[in-house]
């Protein structure tokens, strides 16, 4: 257990914090967007760093770590908004998960009510794709799924969007 | 019915505009430290969990158990307690915003490790109203094992609030526990509250979240009031929603901010507080000892 400060230990644990630490606000961002929850986004973030910091040894070997960090951190929201679905279905409040937010304007609110009828991968696809700029190609790896599925996913999502929005 | 008026541009745009609100919203305040210790502290557990399976859980959980217990008599009956008395705690530093050298020190006395547990046991809850004096970030990061058991973690800030964390217990506060201080001295042979002064060629910054009324308002003019809100820090020129956060610091109305900073440029911008979007933003030159006065002045209805 013990770790002595100059000891090669410590010093991974060093470099490993000099790493990721400045990647931590971007994941937490986007994990919120998937999520809608700043408790569950918190610990989709430290769950990615846990999984960093077992694999450090060969994520030091990746040229590109926020990439990686991203996957990770996508796939557990997708798990986790999957669970907190499942949750919100077996509860007595119904299909709402997240209180409506005051900030947000009336067109907003109705984009926000349409948003949260969306499945976990749909709402990766529009956040990475539409927010994020990620092309379809990328989602499906980041995903880890085909880009004709990442394709569906977000053509579901649009319709479902556009469905649900009122006119204005 | 699908609504024939919103383009697919429209769509997209309205998508882009509520998710960069809704990510507009800050991130905990120790979320990036709390992340990594998250990580580092239970590494080892989970490994077990995964080459024992199913007969390792079932085995972890009586030993937690146990740890849980011996906690408690740690602090009762110490004497008596076979688990406690072969225990040991690592104390490691994490330095925050301060050049502090590394510490990280295992203590093997039965009679200190069983003093901190019953100190970190029977701290208060932290009071939420509490209003605490600067932070750098340093705190102070327990591992307490006991034989044969899965290690307990206690995370512990040296300064500010003097916030306790223990996973799965209420948030707790260490600022009116003078014997924890004490027992963590006898611990390291020094106080872990004496820390050294911030880098000497750093400077300050201090302000606050200026209302700025409109002109019409009845406030007497001259008067000065600072609102509530949360203000980003950005080093160098550029700022906004994708750009790293410096530091974060959260303000109640009526208080003022001040921050300890290398010299440089920087931006301090203030989040609006109705949509945690981008707000007000002022940029400083932050000179070596010296303090340096940066007020966001803040639109908004005064009465």
């Amino acid at each position: 257990m013990t770790t002595p400060a100059n000891s090669e230990e410590y010093q991974r644990q060093a470099r490993f914090q000099e790493a990721i630490a400045p990647e931590v606000n971007r994941l937490f961002r986007l994990a919120l967007a998937i999520v809608d929850d700043s408790g569950e986004a918190e610990e989709a973030v430290q769950e990615t760093l846990l999984i960093a910091w077992r694999r450090w040894s060969s994520l030091l070997t990746y040229e590109n770590q926020p990439a990686w960090l991203t996957r990770v951190c996508v796939r557990e929201c997708v798990r986790r908004r999957r669970l907190l679905t499942r949750r919100a279905l077996h509860s007595s409040r119904g299909t709402e998960i997240s209180v409506q937010p005051s900030y947000l304007d009336a067109r907003l609110m109705d984009l926000h009510r349409a948003y949260n009828t969306l499945s976990p991968p749909q709402r990766a696809m529009v956040a990475l794709h539409l927010h994020d700029g990620y092309t379809v190609v990328e989602c499906a790896a980041i995903l880890g799924c085909r880009p004709g599925t990442a394709r569906s996913h977000l053509g579901r999502a649009v319709a479902k969007l556009r469905k649900e929005l009122p006119d204005a | 019915m699908p609504d024939p008026h919103v383009t697919d541009e429209e769509l997209a745009n309205l998508t882009r505009a509520y998710l960069t609100r809704r990510r507009g919203q800050p991130a905990p305040r120790n979320l990036e430290s709390d992340a990594v210790s998250f990580a580092f502290a239970h590494r080892r557990t989970k490994r077990l969990g995964v080459v024992l399976g199913a007969a390792a859980l079932v085995a972890a959980s009586a030993l937690t158990a146990g740890v849980v217990l011996a906690f408690h008599h740690a602090s009762q009956s110490p004497a008596t307690s076979n688990a406690a008395t072969q225990a040991r705690v690592r104390i490691v530093r994490f330095p925050g915003t301060l050049a502090l050298p590394p510490l990280d020190r295992t203590i093997h006395s039965a009679t200190i490790v069983r003093a901190l547990a019953a100190d970190v046991e029977s701290l208060p809850r932290y009071p939420l109203d509490e209003r605490c004096p600067a932070d750098f970030g340093t705190y102070y990061f327990l591992t307490f094992t006991f034989l044969g058991s899965s290690p307990l973690s206690a995370k512990i800030e040296a300064e500010g609030c003097e916030v306790v964390q223990v996973p799965g217990k209420p948030v707790q506060w260490a600022a009116r526990s003078p014997q924890l201080w004490a027992d963590l001295t006898r611990a390291l042979g020094f106080d872990p509250r004496n820390l050294p002064p911030p880098q000497s060629d750093a400077g300050t910054v201090a302000g606050g979240i200026q209302q700025l009324c409109s002109p019409n308002a009845s406030t007497p003019p001259g008067s000065l009031r600072f609102l509530a809100g949360t203000i980003d820090v950005f080093a160098g020129s550029s700022y906004g929603l994708n750009a790293p956060v410096y530091e974060t610091q959260t303000l109640t109305a009526g208080w003022q901010f001040r921050l300890t900073l290398p010299p440089g440029n920087f931006v301090i911008m203030a989040l609006d507080p109705a949509s945690y979007n981008i707000g007000p933003y002022v940029k400083v030159t932050v000179t070596p000892r010296h303090t340096t006065t940066a007020n966001i002045p803040f639109p908004t209805a005064c009465r």
